[in-house]
């Protein structure tokens, strides 16, 4: 089809432009536009020399400055996995993850770094822990853009860090070394589906910052409702059922209670500064 | 029976979860008894 990477553009944002002619029957493009994350999967773990090789591919990503400040944590053993999962088992989903990594935020090197060195640390702020943090990041979208060209699928869990200090715990991880995210990975089940986003006018620039509008909004809550509709409406029991439940009202409703008010408190346990 | 939606999932192709007690259990991710919504039912791409 010539037009197949402009017809997943479209699938995802209801404003997306005909790309040029030269990048539609790109495959590795059409399948990073059509992508989506994972949570139904084929039992069989993956095997070890895959996961090694993915994390290879994945910490071959860009690093601010050279500094490599992520690693990757491959959970192979049984109980270890189990016990990471069981963090996040509030999500049904998770108690059938075939195989599971971890992406960590890394300072602890450059540290190690200046000892070596006899040098001071002098970015001792909250720069180390951002600059890790985003490292982190890099590698795990790199990861899940590898993962999916080798047929496999993923879903990266946020959760993780709603019990940071537990994770940490169970995989080891020292002073200034912090998880960012899990990953489940598996040969999916069900193929993946494309979920909407936000139209591009509201988060594609072109020289200066516009400002997203109420109106590309509601467009968008319009069109997700049509397409995506929720089943299931956040906290009912406080804000009540809505006959026009959109994306907006889920993520407003999400984010009206707090969630990980711990974490500044373990990042600092962790040794970072971050002022 | 209630029918919930994985990532990305559409109107057309629901995933049906069956309730089970007072909470929900399934295959492609189930709401928690609390009445909040997983990302998994709201076509989030991140858990």
């Amino acid at each position: 089809m010539s037009d197949r990477l402009s017809a997943l553009l479209v699938a995802r944002f209801s404003d997306a432009r005909q790309a040029p002619a030269e990048l539609e029957r790109v495959s590795s493009l059409q399948a990073i536009a059509g992508r989506g994350s994972c949570r139904s999967f084929e039992p069989d773990p993956v095997p070890l020399d895959t996961l090694r090789t993915l994390g290879a591919i994945a910490l071959a990503s860009p690093s601010k400055s050279d500094l490599q400040q992520r690693d990757i944590v491959i959970v192979d053993d049984a109980e270890q996995k189990s016990r990471l999962l069981d963090l996040v088992s509030d999500q049904a989903w998770t108690g059938q993850v075939p195989s599971l990594v971890v992406f960590c935020a890394n300072n602890r090197r450059q540290r190690h770094l200046h000892e070596m060195q006899g040098l001071d640390f002098a970015n001792d702020h909250l720069d180390a822990f951002f600059n890790a943090s985003v490292d982190a990041g890099i590698a795990l979208a790199s990861f899940v853009v590898a993962a999916e060209a080798a047929g496999l699928g993923c879903c990266p869990i946020s959760t993780i860090r709603n019990r940071a200090a537990e994770a940490s715990d169970i995989l080891g991880l020292p002073d200034h070394v912090f998880p960012v995210a899990a990953l489940a990975i598996g040969r999916p089940a069900v193929a993946p589906r494309i979920s909407p986003r936000l139209p591009l006018r509201a988060t594609l620039h072109l020289d200066r910052f516009n400002e997203t509008t109420t109106a590309d909004i509601a467009a968008y809550d319009a069109e997700r409702a049509a397409v995506q509709p929720y089943a299931n409406q956040r906290r009912t029991d406080l804000y009540g059922t809505s006959d026009r439940y959109t994306w907006s009202m889920d993520k407003a409703r999400q984010y009206s209670l707090p969630e990980r008010k711990g974490f500044a408190q373990f990042i600092r346990s962790k040794g970072f500064r971050l002022d | 029976m209630l029918t919930l939606y994985d990532a990305g999932e559409t109107a057309a192709s629901p995933v049906h979860i069956a309730a089970v007690g007072g909470g929900l259990s399934g295959h492609n991710g189930a709401a928690r008894a609390d009445g909040d919504t997983p990302c998994c039912a709201t076509g989030a791409d991140v858990s």
